[in-house]
């Protein structure tokens, strides 16, 4: 394998070993600041419905983001 | 009876601090690695005899310097991550294979507070161990960072208010540098417990000659674990320059 082309291939390889913690980790993240906004404000389930709906979305950015140097070839 | 326990258990006290047997196995690890190292240097010949110990370090150091400069693709950069990638190879080698020596595991026992527990463990089969070696790769990583393009650059690549989207994506690397943490450290820690587990389970249903595959795919993954997370260290490393030069600023400075 040619040295820049191995380079690409480790990078690959290291985010695809890390995908699901970088789609469980926002959820996870954004989930606990929804349910302690709505226990603070007595919301329920305002807060923790946006926070899931709004995660999804940040995640699909997210590995839009670090999936793109490989979708332009 | 099979003692297989999740946590590592502690088998001694030094005053008021608590010793592990993974964490008396990491001294076991590093005492080794530290008279492995004294045994090479001790008898340095210019042409080494085939199978000396000098040989096999020279051979081993010379594959993994050509191999972190494929990726680095940097000389410089080479020299200043070689002693650091390296370290993590053979700490995470020599303390994988540890656990695969017959009658390491689960064979010598001392009495803790009436309780019997295992005296030896794998240091990387206790997530404290793996979450260390984690944790140092990842400041390692702004480390270099931080050496390549200098403190307010680097900052940049986390906290960029030059438009809402850079702001963003800041956000995102925050994100990917904790869950570096938690992929580093949980993919070896669950890997080398599976391994452990197995291990025992089969030696203590059936102690001779049905472990011996099973002992050399350990090998074969305590080698392949070491490889990964060093290999893994190397490319962030070289990953938090490579991104971030697609911001032109930088890339002038560089260039500069």
């Amino acid at each position: 394998m040619p040295d820049k082309e191995r380079f690409k291939f480790f990078y690959a390889l290291s985010i695809s070993f890390q995908l699901g913690f970088l789609i469980a980790v926002p959820l996870v993240i954004f989930l606990l600041v929804g349910i302690s906004l709505d226990r603070k404000l007595d919301t329920f389930p305002v807060f923790s419905v946006g926070s899931v709906i709004f995660s999804l979305i940040f995640v699909i950015f997210e590995i839009r983001y670090y999936f793109s140097p490989f979708l332009k070839k | 009876m099979l003692h297989i326990t999740f946590y590592p258990e502690y088998v001694a006290r030094i005053g008021s601090f608590m010793v592990s047997n993974t964490l008396f196995c990491s001294w076991i690890t590093s005492i080794l690695l530290v008279f492995l190292a004294f045994l090479a240097k001790k008898r340095l010949k210019k042409i080494p005899s085939s199978i000396s110990l000098q040989n096999i370090f020279e051979a081993l150091f010379e594959w993994m310097l050509k191999f972190i400069n494929s990726i680095t693709g940097s000389p410089k950069l080479t020299k200043r991550v070689f002693p650091l990638i390296m370290t993590f190879f053979l700490f995470i080698v020599c303390a994988n294979f540890l656990g695969i020596i017959p009658g390491f595991l689960g064979a010598f026992f001392v009495n803790v507070n009436g309780k019997s527990v295992s005296l030896f463990r794998s240091p990387n089969s206790d997530w404290n161990t793996t979450l260390a070696l984690a944790i140092i790769s990842v400041f390692s990583i702004q480390w270099f960072g931080v050496k390549m393009l200098g403190f307010k650059n680097y900052l940049k690549r986390f906290f960029n208010f030059a438009n809402p989207v850079r702001l963003f994506l800041g956000f995102f690397e925050i994100i990917s540098d904790f869950t570096k943490v938690l992929s580093l450290s949980l993919r070896l820690f669950g890997n080398i417990l599976a391994g452990e587990i197995l291990l025992i389970a089969v030696a203590f249903f059936v102690p001779y000659f049905i472990p011996l595959p099973f002992m050399i795919l350990e090998l074969f993954v305590g080698v392949i674990q070491a490889f990964i997370f060093a290999t893994l260290s190397l490319v962030f490393i070289k990953s938090s320059e490579t991104e971030y030069f697609k911001d032109k600023k930088v890339a002038e400075i560089k260039e500069k």
